[in-house]
């Protein structure tokens, strides 16, 4: 099975004046061309921090510690800053978090997509513009939205917009950070169709960025579940709903109420450790409720326990 | 025989100027709103909408923090203004919330202690220190607690859930009849929302209070509540028995909400060809029904005349003209 | 974390910042110059109880003026008077601008119409005209009364600023609360809002010392100031009228002018300190 991108033992931290933060500490993990991947956890997770890492969009007091990302061959982490700008946007696309707050309120939506377009390919001002009002289409939006301004559109237009020129030069991988924050249910709804309509039309790999575990139910192929900085477990999103290994995964599965069945919800208490000097042994030992005596020692590795499933625990031998 | 209903309220109205001198319009961000919770037993009753329905300005019209423009609140009976103009004191011994940002409700310049002793002290709760402290005590441990994980400290040092967790025993201290909790969980991570969610459950089992929950997340209402409330732009669109309102929704509002939230079962998802519309937002009052703009079902009777509340079966009200019909009306 | 705690770490904090301290030791020694004379037991000299236009010498470090007292413990006694009319002006005009702007902002409405036109009318008026006319006028300037007219007129600033504060803390969740845990208005005013306002009113203090400093001097120098005391502002008064820097007298002049720019350079630098402390983005990493 071809991969589009394969991250290995990914390490970007921040430096603050007390040391620097691990946030996304050793990560592991590959993304099949076409299919929608998703990355879960809480807030502090690393999640955000390892999207941004991926495309090497990290800036200062961000930086990448180590690791490999490999995206079609070509290892971005080592890649001069000529071609990293060549491959972005023609190649690798990312949707920041509140993008919609980013358009540019003096310019109409047609030609801010058409930029983008002019700016990466060769292509004339009126194709730019003819194939602006064509992602429009493709984004659920209605043509005549082409002409008009950032203010005279809703939040979840605005957030179409973006999606669109995230996706008007054709990239291989998109990844889109918290799409649906701050949108009302119905909006949501439709932006998450939205990403999934250009994965069907197009063949374009999706990185969803969520804590919503709901929204990756909806429409994610595969799964990760991060844990203060590290992978916890990693599947089909058959499997993480289903039969979740990882007690976090266990955890997180049982606490989520859903409008199908009212049945009783748990949680935890506590709170994910420090990343600025994070404790020998597994992260989660602390809260974990199948907490066992090595899990305070040795720091479980992320192992395959099943063809496409992995899990970083000890209860697995990892 | 019921006693007087815990909480009445009618034709509740507020209104924001906006706009210029020259251009001044008015905003409805609740219109004709009436709904009451009861007094006999306990309930979990939800206010349900996405921002901008009006939910949050509902329950601060409540708590007395704003005045409506028009409209009536009843507590137990007694009209609110004349309950606040006596003794507001009084009315927050009965009536007391927790708000939706774990860390706003404390002032940075001192500790977690004091935001606990503030209402023993100004209520008259305790006689002494001793009482006071044991007071707090009791009450952080039905938040699930411990005094010493609270003591001393200041609110950036604990965590989302415990700060709400402290805000909820906050709250219980002089154990009032009726909490409204304004999207107690919505800045607080996935894992520790069950923990605050039981807590307020807890509340009403255990200790039979009454609970008006402010929410835009119906799988959390519909975990919690008894009744919910549903809301667009300020107008009630359906409220009654939560099971009714989510296993048969009538409303085109509540039926597009319902479709479009998200599931946690990936075998379960949203079918592919049904698209919700896109259209920009509007506010102020309309004439004729507020979902007009967007119904699937509109009717020439819709744009003339806001429709009223119409019971379509026991407990379960919806303000639309598809099912009322023309017979049966109750406003 | 106790409040004594609390105390020492704003202490550390304040002391970490470079502009901060460096401003605090140069006022520092600029107050314990003041106060050294009583101190040293140094009385004011009298007039004629030194030769008078000598040049700087051993004897007389500053030299001495026309009419024959001791230049430096003439400068040590003004710097005394300059810097207490500055801090008693400042402290009048810093109590008056967050009274004024604590219940203009919470209280809102016709109140806050009132002394919000209050406010601005106070920072459109021009200063110096209405400083000097009411200064000439009256007939005996004394130290409290020159105080109290500087303080009339630097209060709006600082209230300006505390009034955008109280309004904005007004609507933070923990006054609601506060609200509904019983406590009362004025209790809230004090107890919740006033002590999140303590680095505006502590910037504001300073702003209103330099000011008022600046106001005093300003007028000293043209001859408005309190009879028998003396100020640096007054020293350059009687240096311009014997026409000192003419005559090549330049201890006349030259020390009080380094002394008041001492006395604004380290107020700068103690404001800017505080403002780099209080403003996270440049605090410097």
């Amino acid at each position: 099975m071809m991969t589009l991108m394969d991250v290995r033992g990914l390490k970007a931290y921040y430096r603050t004046l007390r040391g620097s933060v691990r946030a996304v500490d050793d990560v592991h993990l590959a993304i099949k061309p076409g299919e929608v991947f998703g990355i879960a956890g809480e807030s502090g997770c690393g999640k955000s921090t390892l999207a941004k890492g991926m495309l090497r969009l990290l800036k200062p007091p961000s930086y990448i510690a180590g690791g490999s990302v490999v995206f079609d061959g070509t290892d971005i982490v080592s890649l001069g800053d000529e071609a990293l700008r060549r491959l972005r946007g023609s190649a690798l696309s990312y949707i920041p978090q509140s993008s919609m707050n980013a358009l540019n309120p003096v310019m109409r939506v047609r030609d801010q997509i058409a930029d983008a377009i002019t700016a990466h390919s060769g292509a004339s001002a009126d194709k730019a513009r003819q194939r602006a009002e064509d992602l429009l289409t493709v984004v659920g939006l209605p043509r005549r939205v082409s002409r008009m301004y950032p203010h005279e559109l809703s939040g979840g237009m605005k957030q179409r917009v973006v999606i669109a020129i995230a996706i008007a030069l054709g990239p291989r991988l998109v990844v889109a950070d918290e799409p649906t924050t701050a949108l009302d249910v119905v909006t949501q709804r439709g932006i998450v169709q939205a990403l999934g309509d250009i994965r069907d039309q197009f063949g374009t790999a999706i990185v969803l960025i969520s804590h919503d575990l709901a929204v990756h139910a909806e429409i994610v192929d595969r799964l990760l579940v991060m844990y203060a900085g590290k992978v916890a477990e990693v599947g089909s999103v058959y499997d993480l709903f289903e039969n979740p290994l990882h007690p976090y995964s266990q955890v997180l599965a049982a606490a989520i109420p859903s409008i199908e069945a009212r049945r009783e919800i748990k949680g935890l208490a506590g709170q994910p450790p420090n990343l600025l000097n994070p404790p020998v042994g597994c992260r989660f030992a602390p809260r974990c409720p199948k907490v066992m005596p090595e899990c305070k020692n040795e720091e479980p590795q992320l192992r395959e326990v099943e063809p496409g499933r992995q899990v970083a625990c000890l209860l697995y031998g990892g | 025989m019921s006693s007087a209903p815990l909480l009445e309220v009618s034709g509740l109205t507020k209104t924001f100027a906006v706009g210029g001198i020259l251009d001044k319009r008015y905003l409805y961000a609740v219109d004709r709103v009436s709904f009451s919770i009861p007094g006999d037993t306990p309930s979990i009753t939800t206010l349900a909408g996405e921002s901008g329905s009006g939910k949050t300005t509902i329950s601060r019209l409540i708590l007395g923090l704003m005045k409506p423009s028009a409209g009536q609140i009843m507590f137990e009976g007694a009209p609110l203004p004349s309950i606040m103009k006596g003794n507001r004191s009084a009315y927050y011994r009965r009536v007391q919330a927790v708000f939706q940002d774990p860390y706003q409700v404390y002032n940075p310049f001192y500790p977690v202690d004091r935001f606990l002793e503030m209402p023993v002290y100004r209520f008259g709760l305790a006689h002494s220190r001793r009482e006071a402290q044991q007071l707090i005590d009791r009450s952080l441990e039905a938040v699930g607690l411990s005094s010493e994980r609270v003591k001393g400290r200041y609110p950036h040092q604990l965590s989302g859930g415990e700060a709400q967790r402290v805000a909820i025993a906050r709250a219980l201290l002089p154990t009032p009849h009726l909490l409204i909790a304004d999207e107690p969980v919505s800045m607080v991570d996935m894992s520790l929302r069950a923990g605050i969610l039981n807590v307020l459950l807890r509340l009403k089992q255990d200790f039979g209070m009454s609970i008006l929950f402010v929410t835009h997340d119906l799988s959390v209402a519909y975990y919690l509540s008894d009744r919910i409330i549903l809301l667009n732009r300020g107008r009630i669109v359906e409220m009654g028995d939560v099971q009714k309102v989510v296993n048969h929704p009538l409303h085109p509002y509540t039926q597009e909400l319902l479709r479009s939230i998200p599931v946690p079962n990936p075998r379960h998802r949203w079918p592919r060809d049904v698209r919700p519309t896109v259209v920009p937002e509007s506010f102020g009052r309309t004439t004729g029904c507020i979902f007009e703009d967007r119904c699937p079902y509109p009717q020439s009777l819709c744009s003339q005349a806001d429709p009223p509340l119409f019971e379509a079966e026991s407990d379960h009200f919806v303000a639309c003209y598809k099912e009322s019909a023309s017979e049966g009306f109750t406003s | 974390m106790r409040r004594s705690e609390r105390l020492l770490a704003t202490i550390r904090v304040l002391g970490s910042n470079r502009k901060f301290v460096i401003g605090f030791v140069l006022l520092l020694i600029v107050v314990i110059a003041g106060l050294l004379p009583p101190v040293l037991g140094i009385h004011f000299p009298e007039f004629g109880s030194a030769p008078s236009f000598r040049k700087p010498s051993a004897q007389f470090p500053l030299g001495t003026d026309g009419l024959g007292r001791d230049l430096l413990v003439v400068l040590l006694y003004s710097i005394q008077t300059s810097l207490y009319i500055g801090f008693l002006a400042g402290g009048f005009g810093t109590v008056l601008g967050l009274t004024v702007g604590l219940i203009s902002g919470y209280r809102g409405g016709a109140v806050d119409d009132v002394l919000r036109s209050l406010i601005d009318i106070f920072l459109v008026i021009p200063l110096w005209p209405i400083l000097i006319l009411i200064s000439a006028s009256v007939k005996s300037l004394t130290i409290p009364l020159m105080a109290g007219l500087l303080a009339a007129f630097s209060w709006q600033g600082s209230a300006r600023t505390i009034r955008a504060q109280a309004l904005s803390l007004k609507e933070r969740e923990f006054v609601s609360i506060a609200q509904l845990s019983g406590l009362r208005t004025l209790e809230i005013v004090f107890a919740e809002i006033l002590p999140n306002m303590i680095p505006f009113v502590a910037a504001g203090f300073v702003m209103s010392v330099t000011g008022a400093i600046l106001a005093e001097v300003s007028l000293e120098v043209i001859g408005l100031a309190p009879p028998k005391a003396t100020s640096v502002g007054l020293m350059l008064y009687w240096a311009q009228q014997y026409s000192a820097t003419v005559k090549g007298w330049w201890w006349w002049a030259i020390p009080p002018i380094l002394v008041l720019i001492l006395i604004f350079t380290s107020l700068y630098l103690i404001m800017t300190g505080f403002d780099e402390i209080s403003n996270p983005r440049l605090r410097k990493l």
